[in-house]
């Protein structure tokens, strides 16, 4: 396996981990002084912690939360993952102000991810479909409305 | 088929000839006629028609704008760009990249 693949097992790796709501493995795939390029990410610590926190609040609001990686590739030190991340709203956003609605979510994000010598991801800079997200949780009018 | 860093030397001058120098003629020529965008502009279609519109918008909105290639990374025909737009301003020393990262 070429470094560029082992890489972007890491990312598979753990977005796994992320849908299986299982942390035991975080240490092997992500550095604890990881550095998140993400709009909110500061809301949390920057670490193991702070990234099982972040997913558990995403499951308080989508229970059935599921992301799968789209497409991945890879060069260097860096991998290119595209997620798609789908979950029904029926625990709300208290920190957004969104309440429990049932809307149902599909969207994806971009993330460039670095790794280091181990393969373990050391940064990350991820773009969201946010005006997507925010449209179909009800926060924002549709392309309709607009 | 191109190879990866050509693919990269493509988008690179992209960023330059169109974000820079506003050189929509470079933009009709190098995206490709069967373009498909995948990010939901309302009213603008999904295509290279609606590319150009949105250029057209943007350098309508902020004439002084220009983007920095911060990162790029290639492989087979995937080209993934880490960009930041830069706005010139009164004084050249201020001149810096905001926060925010685009797409391409």
């Amino acid at each position: 396996m070429s470094n560029v693949e082992r890489n972007i097992d890491m990312v598979r790796r753990l977005e796994d981990a992320y849908n299986r709501r299982d942390y035991s493995q975080l240490g092997e795939l992500i550095r604890d002084d990881l550095i998140a390029h993400t709009p909110g990410s500061e809301q949390v610590p920057q670490n193991h912690e702070g990234l099982a926190a972040n997913n558990e609040n995403a499951y308080s609001a989508f229970p059935d939360k599921r992301t799968e990686v789209l497409d991945a590739f890879g060069e260097g030190d860096r991998v290119v993952t595209r997620i798609r991340n789908t979950g029904t709203n029926t625990g709300g956003l208290p920190w957004l102000g969104i309440t429990a609605n049932d809307a149902k979510i599909d969207m994806e994000w971009i993330q460039i991810s670095r790794h280091d010598e181990d393969g373990k991801i050391a940064e990350t800079w991820t773009q969201m479909e946010v005006p997507k997200l925010m449209q179909q949780l009800g926060a924002m009018p549709g392309p309709e409305g607009m | 088929m191109p190879t990866p860093e050509q693919n990269k030397e493509t988008m690179r001058r992209f960023y330059d000839e169109v974000f820079n120098k506003k050189n929509l003629d470079h933009a009709r020529e190098t995206i490709s006629d069967d373009f498909v965008e995948h990010e939901e502009f309302p009213g603008i279609p999904p295509d290279k028609e609606g590319a150009i519109k949105i250029f057209e918008m943007i350098f309508g909105g902020t004439p002084d704008m220009s983007a920095e290639v911060l990162d790029m990374v290639a492989s087979g025909d995937r080209v993934a760009a880490r960009a930041a737009p830069t706005r010139a301003g009164s004084c050249p020393a201020r001149r810096r990249p905001t926060s925010r990262t685009a797409w391409s």
